[in-house]
This record gives C-alpha cells, structure tokens and sequence, in this order.
C-alpha cells in the first residue's frame, strides 16, 4: 500500500514535488493507509497536474483526453448509411428539331422537371408512409409529418446531375438516400428510381400527346386539301382512314438505370475521425482557456527559515 | 465551513503546526478528516497567496505560520460565514 502511495506521490508535477514532496511524503507516511486517502491523492494529483502544468503538457493532455471523449461520443450517434444509384436519361424522346448543343440542356430540365414532381410532399408522404418502408417512425411521432418531409427532402436525399463531359444527347444523375437503416436506405433508392420512372413516363406521354394531336392536324389540312383536289377533279371523296391507326407507339424505354441502388455495408456517418478530430481541438481550447483564466500558482521557492 | 483553505487557516491561527498536526487538529475542532492531497491542495494555494508559510528550518515535517494577511483574510471570512450562520439560524426559527 506505500508503494501505491510513493507511485500515486509521483503522479503530481515535478515542481510541486520539488518543492513540497519531501514534507508531503512525510505526512502520506504518518497518515493512516486507507482507500480514500489513495483516492484523495490521486485527485490531489490531477488538480495540481490541471493548474501548475505548463500549457504544452496541459494542451496535450486535454487534447488527448478529447480526442478519447470525441471518439466514445460518436459511438452514442445513431450510424447512418447512404445507398445511392445512377441513372440515365437519352434523347430518344427529346425533340429531335433542337439543336445539340440544347438537348443536353433539355435532358438536364427534363430530370429538374421529374424531380420537382418526386420531391413534392404528395409523392415523399406517399415514400414515406409506404408500410414496406415506413420512415422516420420516431420522427413522426414527435413532430409534424410536414417537417418530416422538410428534412428527407433538403437533408436526406440527394439528386446530383453529373453528365459525362462533351456528352450531349444523354444526362446521367445519381439518387443517395441516408437513413439509419441500411436496408430500407436501398429500398428507398429503388422506390425513388421507380417515381423516376413514372414521372418520365407521364412527360413522355404529354410529349406523344402533343406530338399526336400535331399529327392529327397535319393529317386534317392535307385530307382537307385532297377533298379539294378531288372536288376539282370530279372524283368520288375517299372516306378517312382511321386516324388511331396513325399513333405511333410509345414506350418509355429512354431512362436507364446504369447503376442500381447500393446496399450500404459501412456507416457514412458518424465519421469517428472528424469526431475524435473535434475532441481534439475542443480540448486544445480547453487548454488555452484553462492557461488564460487560471489562478496564476506562484510556486513557491523553498525558503530555509523566515523572519516572522 | 468546509472549504480546505479555511480549515488549515483555522488551525494555523492556533500556532505553527506541521501537515499531520494539522489534519488531526482539523479532525478535532470541525469533524473532517482532509486527506493528505486535499491538504497539501490548500497549503500550496495558500502558500502561493501570502497567506501563509514555512517557519522554522526545512525538515520533513515541515511547520507552517499564518502570516498577518492570512489572518486578516481568515477574520474576514469567518465574519461573512458568522453574518451567513446568524441569518441563516434566525429564519430557521417556526414563524
């Protein structure tokens, strides 16, 4: 049990011990060994270690222990994964009249346009509330279902355009999600590639649509035009050829999916280094607060005998 | 009264003791045993003030003094802690 004592003696600053090591040990010596007494010189050990160190030991010293805080800390944060997965729009469907250096362009409001459509509250509400998926469960029974999307929209999904360079009659962008649960990061990807392919689909039947209705006209005028003709001719008028015969089919097959969605096997957050990192510095400042606001301790210079 | 400082003080006022004079005279007159890291916390900080220091040759039982600012500091705290009890006691008193 002395030796504890000695070792724990030894644990007080080189200084402090120069000056009142030899009394101390004196009076650790004649006091009665007890667990409390070992506590207290350990306590004693660290007070004194907090305000005589010079600020490199007393900078080191809580940094490290920060950086050891900031890295339990981030085990206490809930992981989070991020799956993600690319996708790719050509421009089959896109008005072949316009110019190419435009289509890319076309191609990139065509993809703002779905967005703005899979973003809306209707279209997240509907992702969220899937019973398959059903996200943020705890959120949504704390706070308004309002600001629940406000989050997945601006924080948690991510929809990034990144076209390869001098590609112009194609735009390839990447859908992430973030979520705590792996699995359902992937099936929120796949649900938000299948919106993707919805709302492509609905633009390209407006497109067909309109692109139908100026056929029907084109085909109106010249039967129109022939009747004439054939009014001046004197031939019998042919009756109209069934005008469904001229829609031309459609299909949607201009959005590929070039990379599926990821299942997510490592957390993208917490960063355990960017939290240790932070401990550090937090404990650097520590250090530097601690120096600037810390009653300064004259140590005391040993003095043989004074005049009372 | 538990703040260390105070306690060694108190005790210095007595006459010049050594840490384990101290500590027992502390454990007498208040009732607290401080331990030997407490202790030597409260003489380095009072040392370090002027309220205190060694007397007598360097041995390893080393004596202290309280010098006058130590008891001027002592007389000022024991009447604001005297004034506190006073109050303290008076609206302890059944209305």
């Amino acid at each position: 049990m002395r030796g504890a004592a000695r070792f724990l003696i030894q644990l007080y600053p080189a200084t402090w011990r120069q000056r009142y090591g030899e009394e101390f040990q004196a009076l650790v010596e004649d006091s009665a060994p007890s667990f409390s007494a070992y506590f207290d010189l350990m306590k004693g050990a660290i007070k004194m270690r907090l305000t005589t160190p010079s600020f490199p030991k007393l900078a080191l010293m809580l940094s490290v222990a920060g950086m050891l805080a900031g890295w339990g800390i981030s085990f206490l944060v809930a992981p989070t994964y991020i799956s993600q997965a690319t996708l790719q729009i050509a421009s089959k469907q896109v008005s072949e009249t316009t110019g190419k250096p435009t289509v890319n362009q076309e191609l990139t409001e065509r993809i703002g346009q779905m967005q703005q459509e899979i973003l809306s509250r209707t279209s997240l509400s509907s992702i969220i509330t899937d019973p398959r998926l059903n996200l943020y469960r705890e959120e949504r029974a704390n706070t308004p279902i309002e600001d629940v999307i406000e989050t997945m929209r601006n924080q948690d999904i991510r929809i990034t355009i990144d076209s390869p360079p001098g590609e112009r009659r194609a735009a390839a962008f990447t859908i992430a999600f973030a979520y705590r649960d792996r699995t359902k990061a992937h099936d929120t990807v796949q649900a938000l590639i299948t919106k993707f392919q919805d709302a492509n689909l609905t633009l390209e039947r407006a497109t067909a649509n309109v692109k139908r209705q100026r056929t029907y006209d084109q085909v109106d005028r010249m039967e129109a035009r022939i009747a004439v003709l054939e009014k001046r001719l004197g031939i019998p008028p042919t009756p109209p050829e069934p005008i469904d015969q001229l829609v031309a089919a459609y299909n949607g097959e201009n959005l590929d999916v070039l990379d599926p969605p990821s299942l997510p096997l490592h957390r993208a957050k917490p960063n355990r280094y960017i939290f240790a990192s932070f401990g550090f510095g937090s404990g650097f400042i520590a250090a530097l607060i601690v120096v600037i606001f810390r009653r300064p301790v004259r140590p005391a210079i040993p003095s043989p005998a004074q005049p009372a | 009264m538990s703040d260390p400082t105070l306690l060694v003080l108190s005790s210095l006022a007595e006459g010049d003791k050594h840490g384990y004079a101290m500590m027992q005279d502390i454990e007498a007159f208040a009732g607290i045993r401080l331990g030997p890291g407490t202790l030597y916390g409260a003489i380095t900080r009072l040392e370090s003030e002027g309220w205190i220091r060694p007397s007598g040759a360097r041995t390893r039982k080393q004596p202290y003094t309280i010098t006058p600012q130590g008891r001027d500091h002592l007389k000022r705290e024991l009447a604001t802690l005297q004034q506190i009890t006073k109050v303290g006691l008076a609206r302890m008193k059944p209305a």
